[in-house]
């Protein structure tokens, strides 16, 4: 039964991995599957943040329904509204400046004014969501899913995250191992287990040197070629291997429709005259070996699947560079608390980077390592490049922290607008997921926190978060339960 | 979904801040009385009301009886099937949480147990969870001589109040315990705890007859005007006045020495644990001793939580001994005795599981509710204040799901000095 | 006869200036023509002005004459020819940690758990890099302790982060400390139990002790630094403090606002960790809980040295958690210099306390807010550095 939709024409047979293999190469082919990411071209420096796209909408769903009114608005995209009104509808910002809610409609407005309301934050690498094993384990692979170890029964840290204005998160885990896995990016505001807590954008998460020698770093190099490489051999395989099937196929019905013939014409010949047909029935190939990790990497290799390598210091930097530049992957960089030295080469590779918390305040435990330079979180602001503050593998200490963590960024040089930028439209933008999540604009989900002051000063108070349009923390719950 | 959701959460931030020492509460004077009803209550004087209620305020018992009426009172009916007993107290515990021993030395008199107390402990949550409102908190068995435990109410104040004796009863062990895991000192600088003098039960009796001939003389040089040996001084206060001392004893040999020991220093015995007293109780009978038996346990073997291998295997060959009949043994033998859990105290393992265990292997049930209430009561001197449901007496009471020492009766609420602390919250 | 413990003392006592006066006699000859009086004497006009009692001066002066301050306030006439600064921010007193081992393990004397007669003072290195990273964080005055290892490790001094050298000492005797924590309990020596430390605690106040620590302690003349983490520990510093007569400050409990209710009727000063990204919710929520409460409270950042104090950040997160700000600020000057019993040379900005400045460029307890310089007596230390 073959379906008229099916552009190679085997999806009705082999195995699940040959079928994935097919959409990727129709997906490669045809369409370029790109996350938003992929428009940023990898030899241009990170440009400033395109117009943001208005989804379409249906009509009806676009007649926003729920206002938020009056308030200070950051967009997370360095703009700053001061008595702006957010118009909502089906989960969506449909714009942000002046409006009136039509009269006698059933809109719902929430006065918000002397609130400053920021984008929910990104946090676009953290292990908060995964179990103790999933984030300590040394087990790894291209093909692991990280999703898979989400504890859903471990709703504390989630929430408290949630609470502290964190809305969407990245799964990532701490690089014991080359491979660490594929990623997926989650609403908090959603119990993990839930099918639309996924945002989407999952992306395949490796390491490479991290404080080794020079020697094990030019091995890592090696290691993650020959990774690639097998990729892009299995890819070759299945390939081969759909071809032939496709060949085995025609030849299959071909002969079938010549063996029916015969035995039609047969039908009446005696019993010993009848013979088989004289054409020997065409061989099946064999396939591949399935290997779910190759296929991963392979996505990756077609671009599909933005790759996060996992790096310390320049020598890395470079070698995840020269990985780049091979196999032309769509790159982002975690890590680097020794980079300093590669700022500008990221910078002109227009790379976005995620860094931790000793990359963003350098020495803060040690002063008796090697110096490292204490204004890295500001050279990569000034650089220019799309920058994004994680809570890493210390999720459970400091996703809660984010804002905090970026706070002291500002301290340590960065401009205010650069250190918001990085919990939000940034780590958006490292995920491809920039038309989405992370900043105020139209188009966007409406995640939304309200701060009683200016975010970035200690004695203001989260008021409010909002997930999709609806408020799911209320500092105060009175209140909180009034706007549902 | 997400009302639900930001239910919770708006619960997670109302339950956080929680995390303190609740202010004192038993001060505070009730603006109204409780008025707690249940099917039957058992005042352990020997009365039983069924219907029952009892009549609480300012932390005080106002009444007991059936029909019970009060005009403003906040009323709480635990139903038909309830029981109220008085609270249970345990003569025996030991709280995994606190440092119960002080290895610095063998013979540690001056030492109190109740200086290392931690209101925030989880241990009391576990007491009260099996229906215990007193116990007397006993240090562990590491020295010979070990200090002075402390008599206490389950539920802290953040004030001294819920210590109701800093000072109780002087425990010492006997048998292996003391000397478990010791090496003998041969050369060198020791540098471990384990380098100590006793290593046999003849070392550890000869460690307490020592210390209490020592006191015989230092009382005689003292009165001759010598010098002041604070640790010598209360050995010879104690022998002056006839005081208790605690020994642990759980083999048949280590209850003989105590008694022994007891008799030659002319002290008043109290016998902890005495795994093997079915085996003489005519033995306890005449030298007077009180005897807090247990834990009585389902395995034959004791599982270890004491102080790992040093002593585990120690205290299993002495554990090892004990017999699920042992308290109807005793009983029929005429020996009166409480109920102690000694390390399962706060596990669901403690006092009212032990007394249901004694009371599914014959024990009477009246005997096995005076075993933990009023004979114990009366042993730490605290029977004035509890141990009975009496009017005037503080308002400790334990409500129970049925008929209380059943194996599949639990307590679902428990009141300590007037205030509730339900099951569920603990 | 001379006791040991006397002899020690007398060698002692005065070695640490003289120490410093002579081996660094030679090397400040020349740093003796900076310290001139005209150097530490200038006007200092702010945006704003925070005194360290809590209170805050809109477009404040101060005058600084001789290293120490002249005056204070909103609006005074400045003497002519005198320098003046203009700083578009806040200017505090510098910040006081309330305990800290600069100079790490080399203070660790560990031969027996009960040695009241050791100084810090007499182990101090007055050059060791953490004092730098101190001064950048905006600390001008660090209470150095003993680590705590042991029951009594000693007594702390209180040390300046910068400055001549001959007068960075502020005092040698500043507290004594005491280990009721969990880590100052070993197994293999007494006491190992917290009722072992309590008796011999009891025993060393309650005996004629030869230790002059001790003595002052009874005294009430020396303050007593309690460590204790749990509320037990908690309970029994406050016990002890009742019976032997301390002038006590119960320091780094874990939750603090179980320790405030236990100490609340005694009024003992607490003296808080601060907090950090790592700690648990359940602390937070404790330091949050203090809240606008009027108990004293102080922050020690209780390191080894090495990396930062942040003293600043723990206050700022204490303040997210919702303690009230102008607590937070008081915690880090002048409650903290009243713990010490230096309020009338620390902590405030006040006529003829020392001139210990901090310049910001912002609310001293937002976590983006930079220092801009650092004066200690008068004079700038800092070399630019930031730091929590």
């Amino acid at each position: 039964m073959k379906r008229s939709t099916d552009p190679v024409g085997w999806s009705s047979c082999g195995t699940r991995a040959l079928r994935r293999a097919a959409a990727w190469v129709f997906a490669a082919g045809c369409v370029g599957v790109g996350l938003g990411h992929a428009s940023a071209a990898p030899q241009e420096p990170s440009t400033p943040p395109a117009e943001p796209v208005a989804t379409p909408v249906a009509p009806a769903a676009a007649k926003p329904n729920l206002f938020v009114q009056g308030a200070r608005v950051l967009t997370g995209r360095g703009e700053e509204l001061a008595d702006a009104d957010i118009a909502i509808s089906g989960g969506r910002i449909r714009g942000v400046g002046d409006f009136q809610p039509p009269a006698n409609s059933a809109a719902k407005v929430i006065d918000a004014r002397g609130l400053t309301i920021v984008p929910g934050f990104v946090d676009a690498a953290s292990d908060l969501l995964l179990e103790a094993e999933a984030r300590a384990g040394r087990t790894g692979g291209s093909e692991l899913e990280l999703a898979l170890s989400v504890d859903p029964f471990d709703d504390r840290p989630r929430l408290t995250a949630l609470a502290a204005g964190v809305t969407s998160m990245a799964l990532a885990r701490a690089a014991q191992t080359a491979e660490q896995g594929l990623s997926a990016v989650r609403k908090l505001a959603y119990p993990p287990r839930e099918a639309h807590a996924a945002v989407g954008g999952s992306a395949l998460h490796l390491r490479i040197g991290l404080g080794r020698d020079r020697a094990s770093k030019e091995r890592d190099l090696r290691g993650l070629s020959s990774l690639f490489e097998g990729a892009e051999k299995y890819h070759g395989e299945l390939e081969k291997y759909a071809k032939e099937l496709k060949e085995y196929e025609e030849k299959k019905a071909e002969y079938d429709k010549k063996v029916a013939k015969e035995r039609e014409k047969e039908k009446d010949k005696p019993e010993a005259e009848k013979s088989a047909s004289k054409e020997k029935e065409p061989k099946k190939p064999r396939e591949p070996k399935e290997d779910l990790g190759k296929a991963a990497v392979f996505r990756a290799l077609q671009g599909e699947l933005p790759v996060v390598l996992h790096v310390e210091d320049e020598l890395d930097v470079e070698n995840a560079l020269e990985l780049r530049r091979k196999f032309g992957l769509k790159l982002s960089l975690r890590g680097l608390s020794r980079a300093r030295a590669a700022v500008d080469s990221i910078a002109k590779a227009g790379v976005p980077v995620l860094l931790e918390i000793d990359a963003v305040l350098p020495n803060r435990e040690l002063t008796r390592t090697p110096a490292v330079a204490r204004d890295l979180a500001k050279a990569f602001a000034e650089a220019g490049v799309d920058v994004a503050y994680v809570s890493g593998s210390r999720g459970r200490e400091l996703a809660p922290h984010l804002l905090d963590l970026a706070a002291e960024a500002v301290s340590r040089g960065v401009s205010r607008a650069s250190a918001l930028r990085a919990i939000t439209y940034g780590p958006a933008r490292a995920l491809g997921l920039e038309r989405k999540i992370g900043s105020i604009a139209e188009g966007c989900d409406a995640d939304l926190v309200a701060y009683d002051g200016d975010p970035f000063s200690s004695a203001a108070r989260v008021r409010w978060v909002m997930v999709d349009g609806e408020i799911v923390y209320a500092a105060d719950r009175i209140e909180g339960s009034a706007q549902r | 979904m997400l009302a639900l959701f930001s239910l919770c959460l708006a619960a997670l931030g109302a339950a956080l801040p929680n995390s303190g020492i609740e202010p004192p509460v038993q001060a505070a004077p009730d603006e109204h009385p409780w008025l707690i009803q249940a099917g039957t209550v058992i005042d352990a004087k020997g009365q039983r009301f069924a219907p029952g209620a009892v009549l609480v305020k300012d932390g005080k018992i106002l009444a007991v009886g059936t029909g019970l009426v009060a005009a403003n009172a906040k009323v709480r009916d635990f139903g038909a099937h309830a029981v109220v007993t008085p609270g249970l107290i345990e003569a025996n515990a030991e709280i995994e949480s606190i440092d119960r021993a002080e290895e610095g030395a063998e013979i540690t008199p001056r030492l109190r147990l109740a200086d290392g107390l931690d209101p925030e402990s989880r241990a009391w949550a576990g007491l009260r969870r099996n229906g215990v409102t007193s116990a007397f908190l006993s240090p562990g068995g590491r020295a010979v001589i070990s200090g002075r435990g402390a008599v206490v109410k389950t539920m802290p104040t953040a004030d001294e109040r819920w210590i109701l004796d800093p000072a109780g009863a002087l425990k010492a062990t006997m048998g292996q315990e003391p000397s478990g895991g010791n090496i003998v000192p041969r050369f060198g600088r020791p540098n471990s705890i384990f380098y100590r003098r006793p290593t046999t039960r003849m070392g550890v009796t000869w460690e307490f007859r020592k210390a209490f001939s020592d006191a015989q003389l230092y009382a005689a040089a003292r009165s001759a005007g010598g010098p002041l040996d604070p640790d010598a001084q209360v050995l010879a206060d104690l022998m002056a006045s006839k005081g208790e001392i605690r020994m642990r004893a759980r083999l048949l040999q280590d209850i003989r020495t105590a008694i022994r020991l007891a008799e030659e220093f002319g002290l008043r015995l109290v016998i902890e644990e005495g795994i093997e007293s079915f085996r003489s109780p005519e033995e306890i009978l005449a030298a007077k001793a009180k005897l807090i038996y247990g834990p009585t346990l389902f395995e034959p073997a004791g599982i270890v939580f004491g102080f790992g291998f040093a002593t585990g295997s120690v205290r299993q060959q002495e554990t090892d001994r004990n017999y699920l009949a042992t308290p109807a043994r005793l009983h029929a033998s005429g020996v009166e005795f409480a109920l102690g859990s000694a390390d399962y105290a706060a596990t669901d393992r403690g006092l009212a599981h032990q007394a249901a265990i004694a009371v599914h292997f014959g024990l009477p049930r009246e005997v096995a509710l005076r075993a933990c209430t009023v004979v114990p009561a009366m042993w730490l001197g605290i029977e004035k204040r509890v141990g009975t449901l009496e009017v005037g007496k503080d308002a400790d009471l334990v409500v129970w799901s049925g008929e209380p020492f059943e194996l599949a009766t639990r307590p679902v609420a428990v009141m300590v000095d007037g205030v509730f602390a339900d099951a569920q919250e603990d | 006869m001379t006791s040991f413990a006397e002899l020690r003392r007398s060698i002692s006592r005065p070695s640490l200036a003289r120490r410093a006066a002579l081996g660094l006699g030679s090397a400040l000859a020349c740093s003796g023509a900076l310290a001139s009086a005209q150097e530490a004497t200038f006007a200092l006009q702010a945006k704003k002005v925070l005194t360290g009692t809590g209170e805050a001066i809109e477009s404040g002066v101060v005058l600084v004459e001789n290293g120490k301050i002249r005056a204070v306030g909103a609006g005074l006439a400045i003497p002519a020819g005198w320098t003046v600064h203009q700083h578009d921010g806040v200017v505090m007193p510098g910040l006081i940690d309330l305990g800290a081992t600069l100079g790490g393990s080399a203070l660790l004397e560990n031969h027996e758990s009960l040695t009241p007669d050791l100084r810090v003072a007499d182990g101090i290195d007055l050059w060791d890099p953490s004092y730098a990273a101190w001064l950048a964080a905006g600390v001008t005055s660090v209470y150095v302790i003993p680590p705590t290892g042991s029951v009594i490790p000693g007594s702390g001094a209180v040390v300046k982060t910068a400055g001549a050298p001959e007068q960075r000492i502020v005092s040698t005797d500043a507290g004594l400390e005491i280990g009721l924590n969990s880590g100052a309990r070993r197994r293999d020596r007494a006491p190992t139990s917290v009722q072992g430390s309590a008796l011999a605690l009891r025993d060393l106040f309650g005996h004629q002790s030869p230790a002059a620590s001790v003595q002052r302690a009874k005294r009430g003349e020396l303050a007593v630094f309690a460590h204790a983490d749990s509320a037990g520990e908690v309970r029994l510093a406050a016990q002890l403090a009742n019976e032997l007569g301390w002038k006590a400050r119960i320091v780094g409990p874990a939750l603090p606002d179980q320790a405030l209710a236990i100490v609340r009727g005694a009024a003992i000063p607490l003296v808080l960790r601060p907090l950090d990204y790592g700690v648990d919710e359940r602390t937070r929520r404790s330091y949050g809980a203090l809240g606008a409460t009027a108990h004293p409270i102080g922050f020690a950042s209780l390191a080894q040295g090495g990396g930062e104090p942040g003293l600043r950040r723990g206050a700022a997160l204490a303040v997210r958690a919702g303690l009230d700000p102008a607590i937070a600020v008081r915690a880090l000057t002048g409650g903290a210099a009243a713990m010490l019993g230096l309020e009338a040379r620390l902590g405030t900005l006040a006529p003829g306390r020392d001139a210990d400045l901090v310049w910001l460029d912002g609310d001293p307890l937002d976590l983006g807010t930079r220092i801009v310089a650092v004066f200690v007596d008068g004079k700038r230390a800092d070399r630019g550095a930031e730091g929590r």
